[in-house]
């Protein structure tokens, strides 16, 4: 392949650099835009007894105030609709919506939010899962086995809003064979995406009535959906245009303030901004789910794993958000990726007084790796045996099932985890104390979702590309890649658009790593049907067989004679005169089967043990990704994912105190800067996968899961403690060292 | 952010004539425009003092060194003057936040912050500093100790200005060192520490001087520590002692980046190293 598998920059790299690509905060519309403000819940919990705002409304420059009042009475929600968008009876978290305030500029609306008068009486708050499943918890919608819920969602009850079993094989049987069983319970915490842009959005309405919405999101369509739900208007009548975007590693899917912002345009007949500041970003968002975790395995004295009794529970927020669907994922993935005859794995989701979590880069799957593959490590150690010859040993294999009974194809567990074990022991551990390594292993399942694009051939011999999928992490470039390759044009002749919701096909989120896995497909399906157009003309002007005709250097030439040919230029023109007109496809796929994507991940680590302080010399990151479309963003990504991950490892966690976030700003939740960050040391692992558009697999989620488990027996083994809940800060590590010294 | 005069004079009279109690001084401003823009700060004015001459300058004086209030971080710890004379210093100089943030920061910011972990105030009363505070009808000198009163407050009355800090002379087997810990690289300290020693002919300590960040409302003193390290002779014995002194000295407090408890700890660690590592310059070892 030419294009396709090239180390190529991206496409819109100029704009980026130069600064002038567009963000969600640098749009200006015509007329003045007000500035728009949320006033938020300081309780986490609480009865709303009554909102005044006539004060707002009196202080002169404020032009709109909004409350549940000025809102239809909806609930909405995809898996459970137990969501309304201002509060109207009950607060459920610090943050929670109370009413929006729009005004001529940024104090007086500040001072228009400060004037809203909120009553209430406050009630009991639960922020931690398992004291929310507790029976004697306040309950935290007292009605949700009212709301609608997906027929997926089961057993409902108490603040549990749902509970997912899965039981394979005969666990009580797996356990009576296990030479050895070992239980263990972990915690993970809520941690937050921190992107680097918080949530930005402009509404304006026209005088049809219909709202232009330009927001960075990474979800265009479900957007639209969601702010027709909650105002009540038809969909047509919402536009969202899509902006660059500033990062949103799933944070940036669930509406925010959208639906606010043009609630306030209309009632202002204004154009209105609303930009978070990171203190409400932090607590008004979508961060990951904070997890409990308790797994029992039992084991061969050889280390074959004979059973897993696995219990998970999600700490979703004050509503279920995408928590249900993620607590039915993470059932399927809680084993890892090995081939367990028999499992029982019960996953709740439950609600709690914190924002609601959303889908942060693989949802769920740093908190099951650190668990799980803290638990093997322990283990093998334990057995005596070598920790990857445990692994290898119980990998999974093309052919095995998922839990859920889905075949798994393309899977190259094995190679992945040999390599990464490999490359770490290249080089022999250097000398010293409190020096250790670890290693960890992870899939992710890359499904597929409904999408289509549009791909022409230009007059000009150009080809462009028309999608509505936003360009989060090198789509565009790598969707150009594949045309180019598809057409024989390079990739400066394709001409890649993100159109809006009301000029796109319909087109996928930019989420779950299936990105490039739908679009690229739905592109590599147009880009075939552009081909046999463009033959189709160039067989007449040749007077060849369609069949014998090839394209490359920008012309269609016969096979063998590469002097009978006619360049793509010429093909575009002929192409208005020939009978079949212009060249152009829209081409769509459904759902896409999903496969696995396997990360394996290898550090070597000192550690202070007086000052608990970890350093990392080495970082080997090694993934399973089909073919590279574009290797140098696959590694970006890469290297994006595995510093995240260290944040997530060793310093982030979003802390509450009686229900509000202590550390809502970016000097006290700490994430890895460019001055932490160790070189990694990155290997594609690159066998063509049968699902992917020309071999592709997704790659964006799996480099952040294994990071925190291998962080956690790379410390281990360098100190010998472990660490069994996240961050793996200094003082825990201190703390763990003086209780082992005590006798 | 509420609307306010920027007022950029380019003399220092000129300066000092325009803090009025509604008006705040500016120089990197990597502090102020945190707190004005979280609204904790609402000045009606902003006095620039970056436009006034030499008020970055890094000299010698009286035998020992006079820092204008405006040097930066990024200075200090370029400095032959300092990094040769006032490790200590040079040391904290160099982990305060970003590269962008120390091309901008400036020790007169730092220390007027009174943030009970500045960086650069550990070593600066280690090594025995004096602030030199400016106003329209005069100045004074007042030991750093009596500069800090709280977390964000100093004894710079109205009116005043820090001009500059004075650190006396390092005459020969002298040694300073500093020590922190953070929780990723760029971060305010968890705990500071800094330790200067004055060895006489013999090798035993005839001055010692131990201050600690971040363990207090203000940067603090470890006194019990120093009277512990006199007349001594250095051994591990005796850093140690410094050590558990230096850890009665302190008294952190419990909050988001770290307990009390493992404050304490780490002013032991980070006080037996800074002994440790003082002494080993004062003999010329380090």
């Amino acid at each position: 392949m030419k294009v396709v598998g090239q180390e190529l920059p991206r496409v819109e790299i100029l704009e980026k650099v130069t600064g002038q690509s567009v963000f969600g905060a640098d749009v200006s519309p015509a007329g003045r835009v007000l500035h728009g403000k949320m006033v938020r819940s300081p309780h986490p919990h609480a009865r709303i007894t009554a909102v005044r705002t006539e004060g707002a409304e009196r202080l002169p420059g404020v032009r709109a105030v909004v409350t549940a009042a000025d809102l239809p009475p909806v609930h909405y929600g995809n898996f459970v609709r137990d969501e309304e968008y201002f509060a109207r009876t009950k607060v459920r978290y610090v943050g929670d919506r109370i009413a929006a305030v729009a005004a001529v500029d940024e104090e007086t609306a500040e001072e228009a939010a400060r004037l809203i008068e909120v009553d209430y009486q406050v009630l009991p708050a639960v922020t931690s899962g398992p004291e929310a499943m507790a029976p004697e918890a306040p309950v935290i919608h007292e009605d949700h086995a009212d709301y609608w819920a997906q027929p997926s969602v089961e057993n409902r009850r108490g603040n549990v809003c749902g509970h997912k079993q899965i039981m394979r094989g005969d666990p009580e049987r797996g356990f009576a064979e296990a030479d050895r069983i070992f239980e263990h319970r972990f915690h993970v915490p809520m941690v937050h995406q921190t992107y680097i842009e918080p949530h930005t959005v402009l509404a304006q309405f026209d005088a049809s009535g219909k709202a232009t919405v330009w927001v960075p999101t990474q979800a265009q369509f479900p957007l639209r959906a969601a702010i027709a739900q909650i105002l009540r208007m038809p969909m047509t009548k919402v536009r969202v245009i899509p902006t660059e975007i500033g990062g949103g590693f799933g944070g940036k899917i669930s509406p925010t303030i959208e639906p606010a912002a043009v609630a306030l345009a209309r009632k202002a007949r204004q154009p209105v901004r609303i930009v978070m500041t990171r203190g409400e970003d932090f607590q008004g968002s979508n961060p990951r789910h904070p997890f409990h975790l308790r797994y029992k395995t039992g084991v061969r004295l050889d280390g074959t794993i004979t059973a897993r009794e696995i219990e998970l529970v999600l700490g979703t927020g004050y509503s279920a958000g995408s928590g249900v669907m993620i607590s039915q994922g993470a059932a399927v993935r809680a084993p890892g990726p090995y081939r367990i005859p028999n499992l029982r794995i019960d996953s709740y989701c439950v609600y709690t007084n914190t924002p609601t979590c959303g889908a942060y880069r693989g949802p769920a799957g740093p908190q099951l790796t650190f668990a799980s593959e803290s638990q093997i490590d322990i283990i093998a150690r334990e057995l005596g045996i070598d920790p990857v010859e445990m692994r290898l040993r119980n990998a999974f294999e093309d052919g095995d099932e998922t839990p859920a009974g889905a075949r798994l194809e393309d899977v190259h567990a094995r190679e992945t985890l040999r390599k990464a074990a490999d490359v770490m022991n290249e080089r022999p551990r250097p000398a010293g104390e409190n020096i250790g390594r670890g290693l960890a292993v992870a899939h992710w399942l890359v499904g597929g979702m409904a999408s289509s694009a549009g791909v022409k051939l230009n007059e000009d011999g150009t080809i462009g590309i028309l999608t509505g999928v936003v360009d989060l992490s090198g789509a565009s470039t790598s969707l150009a890649q594949i045309a180019a390759e598809v057409l024989g044009v390079s990739l400066d002749d394709v001409h890649v658009r993100t159109a809006d919701t009301d000029f796109a096909p319909h087109s996928t989120i930019s989420a779950g790593s299936q990105a490039l896995k739908s679009m690229g497909s739905a592109v590599l399906l147009a880009a075939r049907e552009v081909k046999r157009q463009i033959q189709q003309v160039a067989a007449d002007k040749l007077e060849a067989d369609l069949g014998d005709l090839e394209l490359d250097d920008n012309k269609v030439f016969v096979k063998g004679s590469p002097e009978r040919a006619v360049s793509l230029r010429e093909v575009g023109h002929l192409a208005l005169e020939h009978e079949r007109g212009p060249i152009v496809s829209t081409q769509s796929v459904s759902r896409l089967v999903p496969h696995p994507a396997v990360a394996a991940h290898a550090a070597e680590v000192a550690v202070d043990p007086e000052t608990g302080h970890v350093r990392i010399l080495r970082y080997v990151a090694v993934q399973d990704v089909g073919t590279a479309v574009n290797p140098l963003s696959v590694r970006g990504q890469i290297e994006g994912g595995v510093m995240q991950g260290l944040g997530q490892a060793l310093s982030e966690a979003c802390t509450f105190t009686d229900g509000k976030m202590d550390n809502p700003n970016l000097l006290d939740y700490k994430i890895f800067s460019a001055l932490d960050a160790p070189a990694v040391e990155t290997h594609l692992i690159q066998h063509p996968c049968a699902s992917g558009p020309l071999g592709a697999k997704g790659v964006g989620e799996p480099p952040i899961i294994p990071p925190p488990a291998v962080i956690a027996n790379a410390v281990a083994d360098a100190v010998g403690v472990r660490i069994h809940d996240l961050p793996i800060t200094p003082e825990k590590i201190v703390r763990a060292l003086k209780a082992r010294r005590q006798p | 952010m509420r609307r306010f005069h920027y007022l950029a004079p380019r003399r220092l009279d000129e300066a000092l004539s325009l803090l009025t109690p509604d008006a705040v001084p500016l120089a990197g401003g990597t502090d102020l425009f945190l707190r004005m823009e979280r609204r904790q700060t609402q000045p009606d004015a902003v006095v620039d003092l970056k436009r006034i001459p030499d008020m970055d300058r890094i000299e010698p004086s009286d035998g020992g060194l006079r820092i204008g209030a405006l040097a930066p971080m990024e200075s200090l710890a370029a400095s032959s003057l300092i990094v040769n004379g006032y490790r200590a210093l040079a040391e904290s100089a160099r982990v305060v936040g970003s590269i962008q943030t120390r091309n901008r920061a400036t020790i007169g910011g730092n220390l007027a912050n009174a943030s009970p972990a500045a960086d650069t105030a550990t070593p600066l009363l280690a090594l025995g500093a004096t602030a030199e505070a400016g106003r329209v009808d005069g100045s004074r000198e007042l030991p750093l100790e009596q500069l800090f009163l709280g977390p964000g407050r100093t004894a710079l009355e109205s009116g005043e200005l820090l001009t500059a800090v004075r650190i006396p002379a390092m005459p020969g087997r002298t040694g300073s060192s500093f020590q922190r810990c953070v929780r990723t690289a760029m971060d305010i300290a968890v705990v500071n520490c800094a330790a200067f020693v004055k060895l006489d002919e013999d090798g035993a300590v005839e001055d010692a001087r131990i201050a600690l960040g971040a363990v207090g409302p203000t940067p603090l003193r470890a006194l019990s520590a120093e009277s512990c390290l006199q007349g001594r002779r250095f051994d591990a014995d005796a850093a140690a002692e410094a050590a558990e002194c230096a850890a009665h000295d302190a008294r952190p407090i419990d909050d988001v980046r770290a307990s009390a408890d493992y404050r304490k700890d780490m002013v032991r660690v980070l006080t037996r190293r800074a002994v440790e590592n003082a002494f080993q310059r004062a003999r010329g070892e380090a």
